[in-house]
């Protein structure tokens, strides 16, 4: 039988049209049919790719166990990954790939802030949901907010102002020496932790300030920190570039002379230092046996994890399966993937997955949530092959250590 | 011989013709294969800096391995042309002249001081020279932003008779069966293709001009040339700076499409990127350099979301091509259709 | 004052891994006039191997397989594909080098993967330091100095002493009349050839336990190597002792002063050289008209 164009449909499809037409910049995602596609961009080559296949594999559990129960509304999820390697370009590109040809309603992923700030950017153009996993940096939640984005780590404020409070009466006034990634995040890290110490007394020597990326050679700086013999001694550097800093710190006697800070670590960075990290006081947003024995959804994600791979799951990998979780529970909520009614959920619905109660803050989309202060283990002291790499010194909830809205630079978009 | 020749009267409109058609054609083709419309309309604007890099090697004879010093700077000029100067009334016009006119003095400065060296010389203190930008552009955070690159900088509109119009509209949308949807491509890809062959029509004009002949000349022999009283330096400085600025305009696009630039349009890698397309698709060709950007570009773009050694394929490549095709694709291609006359040989330089 | 003390130390260090790596370079293009790009490549080799010996056997047999691997993958390399390329310009050298380095970059990184790569010292050793004076230094590296200067010292009495080093010297100043003289610079060439590639091979794997290993060190290192060459003279043996020095504590006191400058003022240090002396510091006074 002929299917006459009923006039109802006529008019449909020329309004269709004609929004696809002048609809201009942002448009509509290509509605999804029968399945949902996640972007997970995230490093897999380069100095942070042990923290990018984490969160990888947490991915991958994650919409595993989504999909064992039904999907995301009655849709199967599945996803198109890419390899950021660290470099903003090659991630807006990955991302645009993403959303363009592959219909990805949502990107997550990534292990840096440069990356985070640039696919936070297109996300924005695109009307694309971002749920940012691992960055550090103030900025991604601070100057440079976005409307579509959402990230749950912890910030670098929420590490200093940590990491100071358990500290402050130990060294309050000692002297401090810095060695700092010369990028957004190693200056804002450095700004948070000044900030802090040094109105309680304690005096900077000097801040070194190393190239980024591409240092290899760190000896120059801890050759300075040596001679300056300070009380403590803050490594602002992250991922492969922290390990070989750390283990370049050993040779020069400097991790056992000095109280030794890294901002920010997780359990890839620990085992890389090894017998190094023995003593270094960090901040980390979860580990898994502090969590696992205190919270059942904890456990359950740490079990699971442990089942399919082998080992336990590092900080960055926790927050990529969270980030599926959240947004799974924001789009049935909503009934729908359209993302103005999914970023309405998001902003300041408590929700608790693998953490206490947490949720993220409608002014700028940061998460409120717990940041702990951690010291490393003596090598002999370390469980299951070097995971358990640390003693938990003091968990500071959320909301004491989160940027305050007053002094906050987030001028968010209304859609 | 077939009638459609790109020789002989009317040989550039027919060019531009055959020119026009392929272009049309190539976004479709491209989402057969796992590309998409966006991927299409970079590999358009990179093609550009390709170019002009052929310009320099190929034809010149010269070896830079610093181009990316005027593709990143082209894109930064014409970010912060768009920030400062004209936040409300950001013109893509201006902000790409802008941007070539910087490069150009930049190419000029720079090329004064470089062409007097030769082969491997040359191409390390372009080198020097790029990371000295580099570090320039880096460190001038005020300007920058430094390590963290300009993210949301105003969308230009380009200026076009009584219409400002922005270039991410979609095209109406048009169902095309398996190649995906008219609507896929936005007017970004229409213009990139007009600037493609606009630059094409120049850069093959240029070459068969009377500068392109003595450009060929001295890169054959310049000993010779300055005997015959051709300015060697000269037309080798002339050469740096168009090359300097097809760069830059082609950065300068890229910047505003992306709506971000970053350091890293201005590091070792993407000079090292522009050496890879040029050579695997065909120096001394006109095309070379395009078909080269695409092949590669696709790969990386494609390649990089199914398998994770995929740079491993690139450099394999690479070698593969200056081995056993020393012409490039295209290079290899003509010489088939045309004998030995027309490529004299693989990549002369001094 | 202890800083600065501690800066020329570091610079000194610094400066002997580029020397040892620019007399590979340089002697591989005094011979064989090759422009040789893959030579970062030799470096992580020698490394990756090292690492691997090293955890399955010990520190010091990792240090004589390393330079041997190496030195047969730089001969298989000569035979199958650089053999081609000798005597073509300059910038086929290059590309086709680049291309190898590129490949070899990306091979090392699909076997051991991206990440960082602690290299296992003895503990002892790991932790020892040496105090000299007002300051202390990790022995490994004093030693590893030590090392580096006895290397020195004995290419220089190999180009000096054997009739392969006297062809090699021959040979760079005038290849065709040492053929004519009946030189075997074929054979000459090859050894010298993987001779420089073993340096860099040493150097790789005696210089990981300083600074960890990831498949990015070939390049890195790669880089500076060439502006050692450029500034010391391409072909000049005491070029790039002079240059590696120099480049080594120029990084150095750099580092001291402005440490983000570090990188930068090797390549302006080029550039300065590149425009008023191209030759280099002790290079002769070469040809660099158009060939």
């Amino acid at each position: 039988m002929k299917q006459t164009l009923s006039r109802g449909r006529f008019v449909a499809g020329t309004a269709g049209a004609a929004a696809l037409t002048f609809g201009g910049g942002r448009y509509v995602i290509a509605a999804p049919t029968t399945s949902v596609v996640f972007g997970l961009n995230v490093p897999q080559t380069g100095p942070y790719s042990d923290q990018g296949t984490d969160q990888l594999r947490a991915y991958h559990l994650a919409i595993e166990q989504v999909n064992a129960k039904g999907g995301i509304l009655g849709m199967k999820v599945t996803t198109t990954e890419g390899d950021t390697q660290s470099k903003p370009a090659v991630a807006r590109d990955g991302a645009q790939r993403m959303i363009e040809r592959d219909g990805a309603v949502m990107i997550t992923g990534g292990s840096s802030t440069g990356v985070a700030l640039a696919v936070s950017a297109l996300c924005q153009e695109k009307g694309v949901i971002f749920m940012a996993t691992l960055t550090h940096g103030d900025e991604t939640t601070n100057q440079n907010c976005h409307k579509h984005t959402f990230r749950r780590y912890n910030d670098a404020y929420m590490s200093a102002q940590s990491l100071a409070r358990t500290l402050v009466t130990k060294y309050g006034t000692g002297r401090w020496f810095h060695i700092t990634a010369d990028y957004a995040w190693g200056h804002s890290v450095y700004d948070n932790i000044t900030a802090v110490v040094e109105p309680k007394g304690a005096k900077t020597i000097k801040n070194v300030l190393t190239p980024f990326p591409g240092t290899t050679d760190f000896s120059s700086a801890l050759a300075e920190a040596q001679a300056a013999k300070p009380d403590v001694l803050v490594i602002t550097q992250f991922g492969g570039d922290m390990v070989k800093c750390l283990n370049q710190a050993a040779q020069f006697g400097l991790t056992k002379s000095t109280k030794i800070l890294v901002p920010l670590v997780d359990e890839y960075m620990a085992k890389g230092a090894g017998e190094n990290f023995d003593g270094v006081v960090s901040t980390a947003p979860f580990y898994y046996k502090y969590h696992a024995a205190k919270y059942r959804g904890a456990k359950a994600f740490v079990d699971a994890f442990t089942a399919k791979y082998g080992f336990p799951p590092s900080n960055g990998a926790e927050c990529a399966y969270a980030d599926i979780l959240i947004y799974k529970m924001a789009a049935e909520k909503t009934g729908s993937l359209d993302p103005a009614k999914i970023i309405g959920v998001l902003e300041g619905t408590k929700f608790q997955f693998t953490k206490e109660q947490e949720w993220y803050r409608p002014e700028d989309h940061q998460g409120v949530n717990s940041c702990m202060v951690v010291e490393g283990l003596p090598l002999a002291e370390r469980t299951e092959n070097g995971f358990g790499y640390a003693r938990v010194l003091e968990v500071h909830p959320g909301e004491d250590v989160v940027q305050p809205l007053a002094g906050l630079k987030c001028k968010m978009e209304t859609a | 011989m077939t009638s459609f020749s790109t020789e002989g009267p009317g040989a550039d409109a027919r060019f531009l013709l055959l020119g026009a058609v392929a272009l049309a054609i190539f976004p479709f083709a491209l989402h057969l294969v796992g590309g998409y419309a966006g991927l299409a309309t970079q590999i358009l604007i990179i093609s550009v800096a390709a170019i002009g890099f052929n310009l320099l090697l190929g034809y010149a004879g010269m070896l830079s391995y610093g181009q990316a010093m005027f593709y990143g700077g082209g894109g930064y000029v014409a970010a912060i042309l768009l920030i400062r100067t004209m936040p409300n009334h950001p013109n893509l016009w201006l902000a790409a002249l802008g941007a070539t006119l910087v490069t150009t003095l930049l190419a000029l400065a720079i090329g004064a001081v470089s062409v007097r060296l030769y082969g491997i010389y040359f191409a390390l203190l372009t080198l020097a020279f790029a990371q000295m930008i580099f570090f320039v552009v880096e460190q001038a955070k005020d300007w920058t932003n430094g390590d963290d690159g300009l993210q949301s900088f105003p969308n230009a509109l380009l200026p076009l008779g009584p219409w400002n119009l922005d270039l991410r509209t979609p095209l109406p949308a048009l169902p095309l069966g398996p190649f995906g949807n008219l609507s896929d491509l936005h007017l970004w890809y229409v213009f990139a293709a007009v600037m493609l062959l606009a630059v094409l029509w120049f850069v093959r004009t240029l070459t068969r001009s009377q500068f392109g002949e003595v450009l060929d000349a001295i890169r054959e022999n310049e000993e010779r040339s300055v005997f015959v009283g051709f300015n060697g330096p000269a037309y080798r400085l002339a050469a740096f700076a168009i090359s300097g600025a097809l760069t830059g305009f082609s950065g300068a696009l890229k910047a505003m499409y992306d709506g971000t630039v970053a350091v890293d349009s201005l590091g070792i890698e993407r000079s090292g990127s522009f050496v890879i397309y040029t050579v695997v698709g065909g120096v001394q060709t006109l095309l070379g350099p395009v078909v080269g950007t695409a092949l590669i570009v696709y790969l990386e773009n494609v390649l990089s979301g199914v398998i994770s050694f995929w740079q491993l394929i690139e450099g394999l490549i690479f070698v593969l091509a200056i081995v056993f095709l020393p012409n490039g694709i295209v290079g290899t291609i003509l010489r088939r259709r045309h004998g030995r006359r027309t490529l004299a040989r693989s990549v002369k330089v001094r | 004052m202890d800083a600065l003390f501690q800066a020329l130390l570091n610079g000194l260090v610094r400066g002997l891994i580029y020397v040892a790596i620019a007399i590979g370079l340089t002697i591989i293009f005094g011979t064989l006039r090759l422009v040789n790009f893959a030579h970062g490549a030799f470096y992580a080799i020698g490394a990756y191997v090292g690492l691997v010996v090293a955890e399955k056997v010990g520190l010091i047999p990792a240090f004589l397989v390393a330079p041997a691997a190496v030195a047969v993958f730089a001969i298989l390399l000569d035979r199958l594909v650089l053999r081609h390329f000798y005597g073509k310009e300059a910038t086929s050298q290059l590309l086709i080098t680049f291309g190898i380095a590129l490949v070899a970059e990306e091979t090392l990184r699909l076997i051991f993967g991206g990440t960082t790569q602690q290299y296992p010292l003895p503990p002892g050793l790991a932790s020892a330091s040496t105090t000299i004076g007002p300051i202390t230094y990790p022995t490994y590296q004093l030693l590893f100095a030590l090392g580096v200067i006895v290397m020195i010292v004995a290419v220089w009495l190999f180009l000096q002493r054997t009739n392969y080093g006297l062809i090699v010297r021959a040979g760079t100043r005038d290849r065709i009349m040492v053929q004519l003289l009946g030189g075997n610079i074929s054979q000459a060439s090859t050894v010298v050839f993987a001779l420089g590639a073993a340096l860099a091979g040493l150097v790789g794997a005696a210089t990981s336990p300083i600074y960890d290993i990831d498949p990015q060190t070939g390049f890195d290192f790669l880089v500076p190597s060439f502006v050692v060459v450029v500034v010391g003279g391409l072909g000049s043996f005491w070029g790039a002792v002079l240059g590696g020095l120099l480049i080594g504590e120029l990084q150095a006191i750099t580092t001291l002063i402005y440490a983000p400058a570090a990188d930068v003022v090797i390549y302006i240090c080029m550039a300065l050289i590149l425009l008023l002396r191209p030759q280099g510091l002790l290079g002769e006074s070469e040809v660099i008209r158009p060939a």
